[in-house]
């Protein structure tokens, strides 16, 4: 698969997202709070920071710990125990407060990684060309070969099921959207005109390419980085509760819902409130790029959510 | 256009192959081997021993000659044998592709079959509210994970009818009202996602076919609405839902890994994992293979599809 | 938390048995000169009164529901228990065991030890296979030339549970001679366990598909095995045992999801399954349903690493004895599995007269006394503790909550416990090269005692990765020695005392056995939960209740 452009209505299933039409996104123009146009966005980046704080301060505010089996088991929400009792007698909402951690640790570190390594990749294919970019295409080619989540859980089951791994294998799977769009830019901005000048005067091409790169990159890849946030919580959620990720005891919210299954019938609220707070964190994100994506450019129209092979 | 489909059919053959290299390299970097996990945490072999259980499942040589084993029979349709049951994993596969295959059917049908028409009522209606609740829609649909869905339809179903699906596996082709019951809630569950992405994508091209000037033409002319929607814009709007549909299999086919666990249909997804824990090598670099080969065979149909409906792009 | 009906009748009493060994070889009139008393785990000999019972109903059919798919039901090389459950209604061994663990004549009804190595076992005569064929040395010589060398699909890893058996030869049509190379105890409970040991008829494996079909002499045939699905078995009629089995059918149905099964049984498509505590105590709400309960061989046991290198707080004894009376086994039992457990020493309670007392753990050797606890730990110059790493299994989930709660107790004497949760595969790896400080894990059961103090033998690989610093040559001396012992009575005092010797050493910390729970419909009647993990009950005894 190479980097051809697609009709800019196009859906794809497979980790495209906007701007896909590279040529349409304005540049340079990010000024934000005139063009929310629609609250949507704004009601996911509450939910984001609602998740943020949770995360960082949730432990603080509630402070029973979530591996402690202090309680009875299985008891219904309640006062005290305000999401319940899980089959140890833990607190359920401390463990949700602790998925809240591990997902946002999880997400920002392999959509860092997959940051680091698209933008390599994209500058290294886009700048250098022939030889070095047929080559570097060729291996994100090889991971189109398998579905996301399926890469994911064979990258992640080799290495060897941790939480650290999985981040590596989420991180892995989304590497090729980055790479990808990267690339895209670069290539635009090496066909002007002034590169091939800059350089016959002798000055690093590679500085020009980069600084007229920076501007004109910054707003797709935040949305990029919005859009796949949730993705990657989805991720992780999904290869914990197939036993892939985060090992239990350790609280996540897909290992929650996996240990969940076998009590569903009688004790409903252990499946319902990790996978409600699952939903809503990838929601969130949902929400706040289709709002960024907004703000770029409303001209792109609805997209989908660009909401990608990987993540199920 | 024709060099533009050779070419990238002939691609295909060399990223299979390294993907079966990547996979063989990757399976023997887990920690562990089958006889690790077959004897558990419990007793203890000696090293000649060991030797002697790996070299009877043919986990001894260097890595080149296993691979060269495993490759050479593989073209000549050996996949080689489970470690575990010694069953040939060829067959082991053979009976677990359909099911996989019946589910990802089943939702891509569902998907488009609910999505199609939401799309289109969301977009011939288009007033302000509307449009909003069409977005949000959409953007739920993408946000639900699918293990999620598929316990809380479990619980529904129980709780208000009293209903569980049936435990075993049942073809279609022995008892097809079974299989269906079966099917249906995993199908449900996995298909909301792509159903979310068809809806918006026929929103999107039939609002953009709905605003070209033949169809205001039309209308002008005192055209029924109706008429106008289904014969010109829908046509136009499905070409590219096609090709989104084709793409969306790959979802499709992670979503089934995680269901076919929870719903224990014995299928590629659920024997892949099981292949995992258990380490056993042959029938995971069988079953990944599997999974790319249909996998990249379908996108390359979608991409020849798409070239011949774009000719821009087959130029590009 | 004990609302679970318990069938305690069969199941929980260790130990015991109707008749003493020597009483069964004297009613056989086979004792010879020079013949010893076969390794029995027999108990003090109690007879009790006979009981004058009707035989029960002949026929019908029960489907159990088996928790993890057979995978093969090769009668030689099968590592997973789960091969055993598939085999064990067709296929018998020379010895058998009765409900205590006795071991009982079965196809070989006697046997001689001619010398330290050599036994003779006579067969029984007129025991027929399900194709017809009798069964003669023949048959019992290929069969254990196969169990020296298990072909596929079962494993050659087996081996480490085979002891050590030279080979065979046919002295004569009922006959067999077993050589050995070197005296060895364990042979007549290897033979009693079953598990790695039946008897087939000759040439069997280049007739049929081993993995998937076979011919045994037990008292099911096999009719078809379907993998991940089910298996089906018949009465076989020219069973040797007269009147029995009991039913006219076995089917087994193979439901690894928990949720499947409780809804199976619930359902009546079942007649009965394995169950969790939690689903079993579910199911009893039902006053149709019976809750059987019984002690497995499985109990959890910390494992500490004594190895050359950096020296570790524990490699002092007294660290190690502090760890163990710090740990409070009772608490593990009532947070961990609701109450129902057993203290256990380096040999399971319940593992016939060979583990150490319940008094004896409970008041002395495993004895909660925190008090002493740190006074070793200041006496061994670390009373302000250490941080120490253990891993453990991340399924199943019992062993994090018990590395849980051992984490708590052990922070009362200053030992931080870092728990780190692996996955079984990665565990197993990980516990087999004895890389890990100290990790939490399991046993399972054993043909013969040996099995569970062999790793104190330093020549084993277990010894070499886990603790080569250990040294106690008395307890060298009496686990080499009580292996080559052929006199049970003299080998029982051996155990003993190295058990005793081992619980002061602690290099291996034993904790709680485990229950294991099964629940069934009323119409199966005489089923219990077998201190072995196999479902014996269902083809030795079970009837359906009219």
């Amino acid at each position: 698969m190479t980097f051809r452009r697609r009709p800019v209505l196009a859906a794809e299933g497979v980790g495209e997202v906007a701007p896909t039409a590279w040529s349409d996104v304005p540049r340079g123009r990010l000024d934000f709070l005139g063009r929310w146009r629609n609250p949507i966005g704004l009601v996911g980046a509450a939910i984001v920071g609602f998740n943020v704080l949770v995360a960082l301060f949730g432990p603080f505010v509630w402070r029973i710990d979530p591996d402690e089996q202090a309680a009875e088991r299985l008891l219904a929400p309640s006062w005290d125990n305000p999401f319940g009792t899980d089959e140890l007698g833990r607190d359920t909402l401390a463990r949700v407060i602790h998925g809240a951690q591990v997902s946002l640790q999880v997400g920002a570190i392999s959509v860092g990684i997959a940051f680091a390594a698209g933008l390599v990749i994209g500058l290294l294919a886009g700048y250098y060309r022939g030889v070095v970019d047929a080559l570097l295409m060729r291996l994100v080619d090889m991971m189109f070969a398998l579905p996301g989540l399926v890469l994911a859980i064979v990258i992640a089951g080799l290495l060897g099921p941790t939480r650290t791994n999985a981040m590596i294998a989420i991180g892995i799977v989304i590497t090729p959207a980055f790479a990808r769009v990267v690339r895209g830019a670069v290539l635009e901005v090496m066909g002007y005109p002034f590169i091939e000048s800059g350089r016959a005067l002798g000055a690093s091409g590679f500085r020009i390419m980069l600084r007229h790169l920076l501007p004109n990159i910054g707003a797709p890849l935040i949305v990029l980085v919005t859009t796949y946030l949730g993705t990657a919580i989805l991720s992780e959620a999904a290869l914990s509760f197939l036993g892939l990720g985060t090992q239990p005891p350790e609280a996540s919210w897909g290992g929650m819902l996996n240990t969940a299954r076998a009590y569903v019938d009688l004790y409903p609220w252990l499946s319902i409130f990790p996978g409600a707070a699952i939903m809503l964190v990838v929601l969130g994100f949902n929400f706040l790029g289709d709002g960024l994506r907004d703000i770029l450019d409303p001209r792109l129209g609805p997209q989908t959510g660009g909401h990608v092979a990987t993540q199920k | 256009m024709y060099g533009y489909v050779a070419k990238r059919t002939l691609l295909v053959l060399p990223t299979l192959i390294g993907v079966s290299i990547a996979i063989f390299l990757m399976v023997r970097l887990l920690p562990g081997d089958v006889i690790d996990v077959l004897l558990g945490a419990d007793t203890q072999v000696t090293p000649e021993v060991r030797e002697q259980a790996r070299k009877q499942l043919g986990l001894d040589g260097s890595y080149a000659e296993q691979y060269w084993r495993w490759a050479s029979g593989a073209v000549q349709g050996d996949l080689g044998d489970s470690v575990r049951n010694a069953e040939p994993v060829s067959s082991i596969l053979r009976d677990a592709a359909p099911i996989t295959l019946e589910l990802v059917f089943l939702s891509l049908l569902i998907a488009v079959v609910v999505g199609v028409p939401l799309g289109v009522v969301s977009a011939v209606r288009r007033e302000g509210s509307s449009d909003y609740l069409a977005r949000v829609a959409g953007l739920i649909g993408v946000s639900i994970p699918s293990f999620w869905l598929a316990t809380l339809l479990l619980l529904f179903t129980s709780r208000a009818f009293g209903w569980v699906p049936p435990l075993t596996y049942v073809s279609p082709f022995d008892d097809l009202g079974a299989n269906l019951s079966q099917f249906i809630l995993p199908a449900l569950s996995i298909s909301v996602f792509t159903m979310a992405i068809v809806m918006r994508m026929v929103r999107a091209t039939m609002l953009e076919v709905l605003s070209q000037d033949y169809v205001r033409t039309a209308r002008a002319k005192g055209v029924p609405r109706r008429r106008v929607v289904f014969r010109h814009a829908l046509r136009n709007a499905l070409i590219p839902v096609v090709t989104v549909v084709g793409f969306e299999v790959g979802v499709l086919m992670s979503g089934a890994a995680i269901v076919e666990i929870i719903f224990g249909l014995p299928g590629i997804g659920n024997l892949l994992l099981q292949a995992i824990f258990s380490r056993d090598y042959p029938l995971i670099q069988a079953t990944t293979m599997l999974i790319a080969a249909i996998f990249i065979t379908f996108n390359l149909l979608v991409d020849i599809v798409y070239g011949f409906l774009d000719p821009r792009i087959a130029g590009g | 938390m004990s609302d679970i009906p318990s069938d305690k009748a069969r199941s929980d009493s260790p130990g015991g048995g109707d008749l003493n060994r020597r009483d069964l070889l004297v009613k056989a009139g086979q004792i010879g000169a020079g013949a010893v008393a076969a390794g029995s785990l027999a108990g003090a000999a109690k007879a009790s009164p006979a009981r004058r019972k009707a035989a029960p109903p002949r026929g019908g059919k029960v489907t159990w529901a088996l928790e993890q798919d057979p995978a093969h039901i090769a009668p030689f090389g099968g590592i997973l228990t789960a091969n055993h459950w598939g085999k064990a209604p067709m296929y018998e061994s020379l010895i058998e065991w009765d409900v205590k663990l006795n071991e009982r004549p079965a196809l070989a009804t006697s046997w001689k030890v001619v010398d330290a190595r050599t036994i003779d076992f006579t067969l029984r005569r007129g025991v027929r296979f399900h194709n017809g064929k009798e069964l003669t040395a023949a048959d019992a010589k290929y069969s254990f030339d196969l169990q020296l060398n298990p072909p596929a699909p079962g494993s050659v890893a087996v081996l480490g549970q085979v002891p050590a058996i030279a080979g065979t030869e046919v002295r004569s049509k009922y006959v067999l001679r077993m050589k050995l190379k070197n005296p060895d105890a364990r042979v007549f409970g290897y033979l009693a366990w079953n598990r790695y040991s039946a008897i087939v008829p000759e040439g069997m494996y280049g007739q049929v598909n081993a993995g998937r079909e076979g011919i045994g002499t037990g008292p099911f045939r096999l009719l078809e095995y379907q993998p991940n699905s089910h298996l089906e078995f018949a009465r076989f009629q020219n069973y040797w045992k007269r009147g029995r089995p009991y039913l006219d059918a076995l089917s087994f149905k193979v439901l690894p999801d928990e949720q499947a099964r409780v809804a199976a049984l619930r359902a009546g498509a079942i007649d009965g399954g394995t169950f969790s505590a939690d689903s079993a105590k579910a199911l009893g709400q039902n006053r149709n349903l019976k809750v059987l309960r019984g002690l497995t061989a499985a109990f959890r046991e910390l494992q500490m690493t004594i190895k050359p290198g950096d020296r570790k707080p524990w490699h002092d004894v007294r660290v190690r004895q502090a760890v163990n009376f710090a740990i409070n086994r009772q608490e593990i039992i009532n947070r961990v599995y609701s109450g129902f457990g057993e203290y256990s020493g380096h040999v399971p309670p319940g593992y016939g007269p060979w583990p150490l007392t319940r008094s004896e753990l409970r008041d002395r050797y495993e004895k909660h006394d925190l008090p002493k606890a740190r006074a070793l730990m200041r006496a061994a110059g670390v009373a302000n503790g250490f941080t120490v790493e253990m891993t453990t299994f991340s399924t199943p989930l019992d062993f994090a909550s018990v590395a849980a709660v051992i984490k708590a107790q052990l922070n009362r004497i200053n030992i931080n416990v870092n728990i780190v949760a692996q996955e079984p595969g990665t565990f197993a790896a990980n516990n087999g090269r004895g890389t890990f400080e100290w990790d939490l894990t399991a046993r399972g059961m054993r043909g013969d005692v040996d099995g569970y103090l062999a790793e104190f033998n330093p020549s084993s690989t277990a010894y070499q990765a886990w603790y080569p610093l250990y040294r106690n040559v008395r307890v060298w001396r009496l686990v080499g020695n009580g292996r080559i012992q052929l006199d049970q009575k003299k080998r029982i005092p051996m155990y003993k005392e190295a058990q005793r010797l081992l619980m002061n050493d602690v290099v291996q910390v034993p904790l709680v056995a485990v229950s294991k729970f099964q629940v069934v419909r009323p119409r199966v009647a005489n089923m219990y939960v077998a201190f072995s993990d196999f479902n014996t009950g269902l083809h030795t005894s079970v009837y359906i209740k009219r």
